[in-house]
Parts: C-alpha cells; sequence; structure tokens
C-alpha cells in the first residue's frame, strides 16, 4: 500500500518536468515548421477566427463606439468650417459629375460600336462586415471580419474602406474571413497611375506605407501621383483607389494609403470574378465538332476551306 | 524550475487552474482588440501575459502547463502569428517566474517592476525569434507601444483581480492572493 503511494507521488513529480519539456519541445518544433509560412491560413485558423467573431464582435462594439464619440467630439468643433468648404466642393463637382455622365455615355456608344470589352469593371455588389478586429500583430497585420462564405465572402476578394483599398480577403470562414492589410509583408498588388498608366507592385513593409516595386526604368511615377489597382494580377478589379505617391530622399516611393483616413469599423467587401486563363476555361477548352452548334460548325468548315483555297492561290 | 515548487495538489487545484485558463482566454479575445486614442493604436497583444503572470499559486500545476500551450496555440492562431511562438513564451515564463515571484513579494509595486522587466524580456524574444526564426523583423514600434500598454494596464487589473478575490474568497482560502 505504501510503497503504491510512494510510487503515485513519484509519478506525480515526474509528471510535471515531463510536461515542460514534452510542450517545450513540440512548441518550437511548430515554430520552426511554420517559420516559412507566417500568416498562412489552414483549417484550425478558420475555425478559431468563426468561434472567436462572435465574442470580439460584442466587445469591440463598446470600444468602437467610445472610440467614434471621441472622434466625433473632436470634430464637431470644425463642422462650421468643414461644412463651408463642403458646399463649395459640391458646386465645383456638379460640373465635373456632368461631364463625366457625358463621358460614361459616350464610351458605353464606343463600347458597343467597337463591341470591345475594356475589362474595367468596379463591381456593384458590396458586401458589408464589420472589422471586428485589427490584428496588428508584431509579424503580421491583418483584420478579422465578421462576414464569411455564408453572406458571399471568397478568398482573394478586395477589402474596401469608405475611402479606398484596405487589403484582400485571405482565409473565408462561415461566419468569418481574414483581410490581409496592404501594410502586410506578404502583401503584393498590381497597380498604376492614371496620370500615366505606367505600371508597379505595391509592396508591404509592415511599417505604415508600402512602398512601390518592380518600376521600369521609362516608368513616370511622381510625387502626388494617385496610385490605383491595375488589375493585371487578374485577382483584384481595376480602378480600386488605394493612395498617393510620396517620393523618399533615397529616390524610393512610398504610398500613403487613403484607408488609413478612417476610423475602420465597417468595410465593403468586393466580389469579382477574375478572367480565368483559357486552358481553365473548360467552355473554350473543349471546343470539339461535336460540342459546337451545327450552323457554326458549317460557318467554321467553310471559313477553313477559304483560308486554305487564299493559300492555295 | 524553481526549488520550491509545489507539485502536491492544492485543494481545488483543478478548479483554480481552470478559472485562470477562463481569465487569461477572456484576456486573449481582448488582446486581439486595439484601442485607438488620439490618432494612436494601443494594441493589447501582450494582454495575456497578465493572466500568465497572475496565475493562481495554488493550481495544479500539470494542469496549468497543458492549459498555458493550449491558450498560446489559441492566441497564435488567433493572432495570425507564427505557431508555436506564445506557448513556448508563456511556458518558460510560467517555468521560470511562477510561483516564487509572489511566495516573496506580493506588494503591487514589486510585481509591477518584475512584470516590467518580464516584458521587456518578450520584446527581446520577439525581435529574437522574428530575426532568427521566421527571418522577419518584426515591428519593433508596435512591439514597444504593445509592452507599454500592458505594463500600464498590469496595476489596474491587479487591483481589479484583489477586489473580486476578496469578494468571492475574503480569507483568501484558495490561496490565490498569496
Amino acid at each position: 500500500m505504501l510503497s503504491r503511494e510512494r510510487g503515485s507521488s513519484a509519478g506525480r513529480r515526474l509528471l510535471f518536468p515531463f510536461l515542460a519539456v514534452f510542450s517545450i519541445i513540440v512548441s518550437t518544433i511548430l515554430l520552426f515548421s511554420s517559420r516559412s509560412d507566417v500568416g498562412s491560413t489552414g483549417g484550425t485558423q478558420t475555425t478559431v477566427m468563426d468561434s472567436f467573431v462572435l465574442p470580439l464582435t460584442l466587445l469591440s462594439l463598446p470600444l468602437r463606439g467610445s472610440e467614434q464619440a471621441l472622434k466625433n467630439a473632436r470634430e464637431r468643433k470644425l463642422i462650421f468650417r468643414e461644412n463651408q468648404k463642403l458646399k463649395e466642393e459640391i458646386i465645383a463637382l456638379s460640373d465635373v459629375r456632368m461631364r463625366a455622365d457625358v463621358l460614361a455615355l459616350k464610351i458605353k456608344r464606343y463600347e458597343e460600336m467597337l463591341e470591345a470589352d475594356p475589362g474595367i469593371d468596379i463591381p456593384f455588389r458590396r458586401i458589408p462586415a464589420r472589422l471586428v478586429s485589427e490584428n496588428d500583430g508584431p509579424f503580421a497585420r491583418s483584420a478579422l471580419l465578421n462576414a464569411g462564405t455564408k453572406s458571399g465572402v471568397k478568398t482573394g476578394y478586395a477589402v474596401m474602406t469608405e475611402h479606398g483599398l484596405y487589403g484582400h480577403i485571405i482565409a473565408a470562414g462561415r461566419r468569418s474571413s481574414r483581410a490581409l492589410q496592404l501594410q502586410d509583408i506578404n502583401s503584393r498588388i498590381a497597380v498604376l497611375t492614371p496620370r500615366t498608366e505606367a505600371r508597379a507592385i505595391l509592396i508591404g513593409t509592415n511599417g505604415t506605407r508600402p512602398v512601390l516595386s518592380f518600376i521600369r526604368d521609362k516608368a513616370d511615377w511622381r510625387d502626388g501621383d494617385i496610385v490605383m489597382t491595375s488589375g493585371d494580377e487578374g485577382v483584384l478589379p481595376q480602378g480600386l483607389p488605394i493612395g498617393v505617391v510620396r517620393k523618399s530622399q533615397d529616390n524610393q516611393f512610398f504610398v500613403d494609403l487613403y484607408s488609413d483616413d478612417s476610423l475602420k469599423d465597417w468595410v465593403y467587401v468586393f466580389s469579382f470574378t477574375p478572367i480565368l486563363p483559357p486552358e481553365t476555361d473548360e467552355a473554350v477548352g473543349n471546343i470539339t465538332p461535336e460540342t459546337l452548334p451545327e450552323g457554326e460548325l458549317d460557318d467554321a468548315a467553310a471559313q477553313g476551306r477559304a483560308t486554305a483555297e487564299a493559300g492555295e492561290n | 524550475m524553481p526549488a520550491n515548487f509545489d507539485f502536491t495538489p492544492a485543494p481545488k487545484a483543478r478548479r483554480l487552474a481552470f478559472s485562470a485558463f477562463t481569465v487569461t482566454l477572456l484576456f486573449c479575445l481582448i488582446g486581439q482588440l486595439n484601442i485607438t486614442l488620439s490618432e494612436v493604436t494601443w494594441p493589447l497583444t501582450f494582454l495575456p501575459c497578465i493572466g500568465i503572470f497572475l496565475w493562481p499559486k495554488g493550481a495544479n500545476a500539470a494542469l496549468s502547463l497543458c492549459l498555458i500551450f493550449l491558450l498560446g496555440l489559441l492566441h497564435d492562431q488567433a493572432s495570425f502569428g507564427p505557431v508555436g511562438f506564445w506557448p513556448l513564451i508563456w511556458i518558460c515564463f510560467f517555468l521560470f517566474y511562477r510561483p516564487d515571484a509572489r511566495s516573496r513579494q506580493n506588494e503591487l509595486g514589486a510585481l509591477w517592476l518584475r512584470f516590467t522587466f518580464w516584458i521587456l524580456i518578450i520584446v527581446g524574444i520577439h525581435i529574437l525569434v522574428g530575426l532568427v526564426v521566421t527571418r522577419l523583423e518584426p515591428r519593433t514600434a508596435f512591439v514597444l507601444i504593445a509592452a507599454l500598454t500592458v505594463v500600464v494596464l498590469f496595476p489596474a487589473i491587479w487591483i481589479l483581480r484583489k477586489f473580486i478575490i476578496r469578494l468571492v474568497d475574503a480569507n483568501d482560502e484558495l490561496g490565490i492572493l498569496s
């Protein structure tokens, strides 16, 4: 009896150091195995995201509310001056809007005449989402949104604040999703400036301002240029506003983000269907004489005969 | 590991460990939020460290280790950081500073100083792990502000904790405050 008690006590004594060593070893292995993919997502993360989103939404409500109240109190002092400025801006913009409407009509007519699809489509469908936690971690800059696949959010969709692009969705759970911010070191977005249509890649630095990289020698970028998505990577739509270029003393181009101006409580997720490469587009890839409608098959045969005859002549 | 580590399960030791787990889990949740005041963002990422630092002395040690490991993994997953980072830091912290930290000095000033020292070590580990393990340079300014935030919040949380414990366990029979 006594020896059994001694044995049990010794076992209990050994359990703690064993657990300590075991958990340290497991943590170290996990840390080294995950070092190359900080910010990568998996099934576990999506589950954690989904279970954290409801309590976080509840916790963030009073916090964001008080932040907004403080901001409102500060802005109240400037209301009169701002109102006057806005009235002047409205008068100036009404002329611009009128011209823009006429131009849009003209462009639409030209497109119809040419049967051209320029592919510049800022989607009309916006999915509103509450930004419940802006996780500015030491290694990653991401945010948790309380909208997931249930609301139509998918991986790759653009996330916008009322002022400009904020990031894009990298993981979508059922009720939540995670957005990678433009400032994150893993963020890469194809951009252009409408002034010269010069292209570049906007790369996050984990700092406050991302940088423009992969700029061609002849590309014309200047301090003060407006930056927007170019859509060249085929993931984001073209024309989403991002920010303004600032040139540093060592000739590097930084971008002051429009999304930095707003208190981030609500954001919009823009649904966008990227253009599929031809090899993955089944409708085109699998064309055979059997799949073509009868009339089109005859047309194709006639065209082929005509081409062959022209070649012989 | 401290020589005076108490391996004998205290009365209600398991309950204490689970209580501490619940409080630290709540801190993990709040730790996902940031407070923006006067255009400056104050991150609460290090908030769960207070939960680990004030882990009750009488809690079952082996169970506490398992729960801290689990909390660390949850915090990693929720904060989108490298997996294994927070469990490693918190377990080492738990092994080195608990429970002798409170067996000798129980005053707020001494605890606060000790906590500040510990948080500074965490800041150092962050930068080291960032450079060596993940090969990413962590945002030093962010880490420093997060550390400052949690150091400033520590006395308030300690006083609140003491107040709640006095309400539920007036004679400190559970040994939480000792």
